[in-house]
């Protein structure tokens, strides 16, 4: 294998897979990339053996071969390395010489047949999405997927799709986040639970009006552009019937000002408890009373303006759910609607001039003083 | 300025079955299971160690060692009894109590001062009053904190032979480190054995040797233990006394009468203990995040698995996750010896409601047919009539008939 890659370039393919290589692994040659230099150019892979990343960059290839290469180390070298090109030429099956300017390297490796083989999808009969409606989904919803192994079927993100829409929902049990995009020209129809960790991938990959190839095997999802291709293995079992947790008949309302709450909330939060972040939000007719007790702590008490419609109404809640769910709602204004103080409350954006409808919800703490 | 005090009753068991069979004092007694075949002592008069009997020594060997032993079946009624009394007692002189086990307890007399006169003279009246109201002999450690105070009672244990008295031990504020420096590391106390058989692999035999070594080097061989070591030789414990109620964690541990790995003897046990430990939790309106089960072979051995739970209250949630954390901590065909299960990463029961109705309000908890109204209704029988008013099928020995 010998061939000639600008530094710019092995930089950027470099950037796209490193993120699978796991940091612990007890199968030495996952620590690897593969490097594979053929007429196309160099297609770099790594895998953590649940998200596979393959990626294609310019290159002059003079030998065509491969090996797979420490992964750490590959992209500190050519990190430090000065802007120019890079010459790489292997010696053996475990040997490569890299040369750049003055700068001279040799670095081991491991055979490419060690390298696992990637997951077979066959991409015809698949599916087509733009990659800016999947990102849309996917930096609204991912983060209330659960982190907890209690419930693993919890700690993916489900995403649904129909002819006329795409949905994606994730929750952790307590807060929940779900996101409908239309689509025009739809054909499939399939509900999959995608584990966050390779959505974020998708995430940072694609993006812009680039589309993506989706397509399905038994237990794998693969996806892929022109150079990039992305495969993850699929969480199986059936995912919570969330529609029936969905509150349709909340009759209070509040309009509040999100930057305003957030930083209420934010300051509130300084004295709540570090076990339960419990907080406690008294709705009157124009006011929203915030307050925290912590018996070995302290109190605090802020009052902020809100539009509501409805009863009072004293609620509580885990701040940090709030908080977090503020974070990702994309208008100036958020709608909370309410029913009793230990029933779902939904928050929505106001205002949003945006085909997608977005949900979120949370559940409140019980307040038992 | 802290001051905590150490309650230690030295030999609890064997003592309290000298108060119930006075015939019994000044005589080598040995608490262990009856009709085991290879059973061990759990506990021993100072009669019986100073015949050369240690804990988990067996029967047999014991008995061969002294002729004169002996052996009573545990009575863990008549223990605890004894240990609430005495619990009770130390409650009156201190705000705050945090027992351990029968009869133990740390108790903080910080600013009691002006209410009950200076510590030390709350460590005599109080051993007094135990003496008198319950015939109890307490060995006690002063200290500004708990790893201290609980070593000065551990000191007692270095000498040969045995004492009859335990007069109270105060360790003056500034001078930690120095009291603990000649002891050996079995007075300190807490530290795992795997720990302690690395430290004895570098021939670090005195407390005062792990207190010269750095604090990094511990770090770089233990991890963050090494930390924790580092400051308890140096006789630093910021950690604080807390009552019951709230406790970071609850473990129960049974020693088998006959080591075995037969599942069938296992499960009914593990299914006994998360019984009780739902009902400790559920009492103190706790949930656990978190199970561990340990177990201890027969070879001293031991292995542990810890699972996470979904914020458990109920003992089907407790019993399910340990027992696919048995299953993986089960690893070897080694007989059991001891099954020990603990809980903790604990936080409020049912504040943080769920959307699927995991942890329900107390409303819903009643309604008919729910998982919660069953446990609510176990609950309400075992607390009036006891543990053994309504327990699992799988709990009961089948009595088949012939």
């Amino acid at each position: 294998m010998k061939f000639t890659i600008t530094r710019e370039k092995l930089q950027e393919g470099l950037v796209a897979v490193a993120a699978t290589v796991p940091t612990k692994t007890t199968l030495p040659v996952l620590s690897n990339i593969l490097v594979e230099a053929s007429k196309d150019g160099i297609r770099l892979s790594g895998t953590d053996l649940d998200i596979a990343v393959s990626t294609t960059v310019p290159a002059s290839v003079d030998k065509e071969g491969g090996i797979t290469l420490p992964a750490r180390k590959l992209v500190e070298i050519v990190r430090e390395l000065p802007s120019g090109t890079i010459q790489f030429t292997s010696s053996g099956e475990q040997r490569v010489a890299i040369e750049c300017g003055k700068s001279r390297f040799k670095l081991l490796g491991l055979p490419k047949e060690e390298f696992p083989a990637f997951p077979t999808v066959k991409f015809a009969g698949g599916w087509k999405v733009k990659a800016v409606e999947l990102h849309k989904l996917i930096s609204h919803v991912a983060f209330a997927a659960s982190t907890e192994e209690s419930r693993p079927i919890l700690n993916g993100v489900l995403w649904e799709l129909k002819p006329e829409r795409m949905r994606m929902v994730a929750t952790n049990g307590h807060r929940l986040a779900k996101m409908d995009v239309p689509v025009t020209g739809g054909e499939t129809q399939a509900d999959l639970i995608v584990p966050p960790k390779a959505l974020e991938q998708i995430r940072r990959l694609f993006s812009g009006d680039e589309e993506l190839e989706i397509a399905k095997s038994d237990n794998h999802l693969g996806f892929r552009t022109e150079t990039t291709q992305v495969f993850t293995r699929l969480i199986e079992g059936p995912y919570p019937n969330y529609e029936q947790v969905i509150p349709r008949d909340n009759d209070k309302s509040a309009t509040i000002e999100r930057s305003t709450l957030t930083a209420a909330l934010r300051r509130m939060s300084i004295v709540a408890s570090d076990q339960t972040h419990r907080i406690r939000l008294a709705f009157t007719s124009a006011s929203c009373k915030l307050s925290v007790q912590t018996p070995d702590l302290g109190e605090a008490q802020e009052e902020i303006t809100v539009t509501y419609d409805g009863d009072p109404l004293e609620i509580g809640f885990n701040a940090s759910y709030l908080l977090e769910i503020l974070k990702y709602l994309p208008t100036d204004e958020v709608r909370l609607t309410l029913k009793a103080p230990e029933r779902a409350v939904t928050c929505e954006p106001v205002g949003w001039d945006d085909p997608a409808s977005y949900l979120t919800l949370v559940m409140p703490l019980r307040l038992v003083d | 300025m802290r001051t905590i005090l150490y309650v230690d009753p030295p030999a609890f068991c064997t003592s309290v079955e000298g108060l119930v069979a006075p015939a019994l004092r000044s005589r080598p007694v040995a608490v262990a299971p009856p009709g085991a075949d290879r059973a061990v002592i759990l506990a021993l008069s100072p009669e019986a160690r100073a015949a050369g009997l240690v804990r988990g020594m067996a029967i047999r060997l014991a008995r061969r060692i002294c002729p004169d032993l002996i052996l009573l079946p545990p009575n863990p009624q008549l223990y605890a009894r004894a240990s609430r009394a005495l619990h009770d007692l130390l409650a009156r002189w201190a705000p705050i109590i945090e027992p351990r086990g029968y009869g133990h307890a740390f108790l903080d007399l910080s600013g009691t001062e002006r209410l009950f006169g200076p510590p030390h003279d709350v460590a005599a009246r109080l051993r007094q009053e135990a003496r008198q109201r319950l015939r109890l002999t307490l060995s006690v450690g002063l200290a500004r904190n708990k790893v201290v105070s609980e070593a000065a009672t551990r000191t007692y244990r270095q000498h040969t032979p045995l004492p009859t008295d335990y007069p109270p031990l105060a360790v003056q504020r500034g001078t930690e480190a120095r009291f603990l420096a000649p002891y050996p590391l079995a007075v300190l106390p807490n530290i795992p054995d795997l720990i302690r058989r690395r430290l004895d692999d570098y021939q670090l035999d005195r407390i005062g040797d792990v207190a010269g070594l750095r604090e990094a080097d511990l770090i770089a061989v233990f991890g963050l233990l090494g930390r924790t070591l580092w400051a308890r030789a140096q006789g630093i414990d910021p950690r604080p006394v807390l009552p019951p109620h709230i406790r970071h964690t609850f473990r129960l541990s049974h020693t088998l009468a006959t080591d075995t790995n037969d599942l069938t003897i296992l499960h009914p046990l593990l299914r006994r203990l998360t019984d009780q430990l739902g009902r400790r939790l559920r009492q103190r309106g706790l949930a656990a995040r978190r199970i561990t089960v340990l177990l201890e072979f027969t070879d001293y051995a031991k292995a542990h698995r810890s699972l996470p739970l979904p914020v458990a209250t109920l003992d089907t949630d407790l019993w399910s996750t340990a027992r696919r954390a048995l299953g993986t901590a089960l690893t070897r065909r080694t007989a059991v010896r001891v099954v020990t299960v603990r809980v903790d990463h604990l936080v409020t029961a049912g504040v943080q409601l769920d959307l699927w109705e995991t942890s329900p309000p107390p409303d819903e908890a009643v309604s008919p047919g729910s998982p919660h109204s069953l446990q609510a209704a176990v609950d309400r029988i075992t607390t009036r009539w006891g543990a053994r008013a309504a327990q699992h099928g799988t709990t009961v020995p089948s009595h088949r008939s012939e």
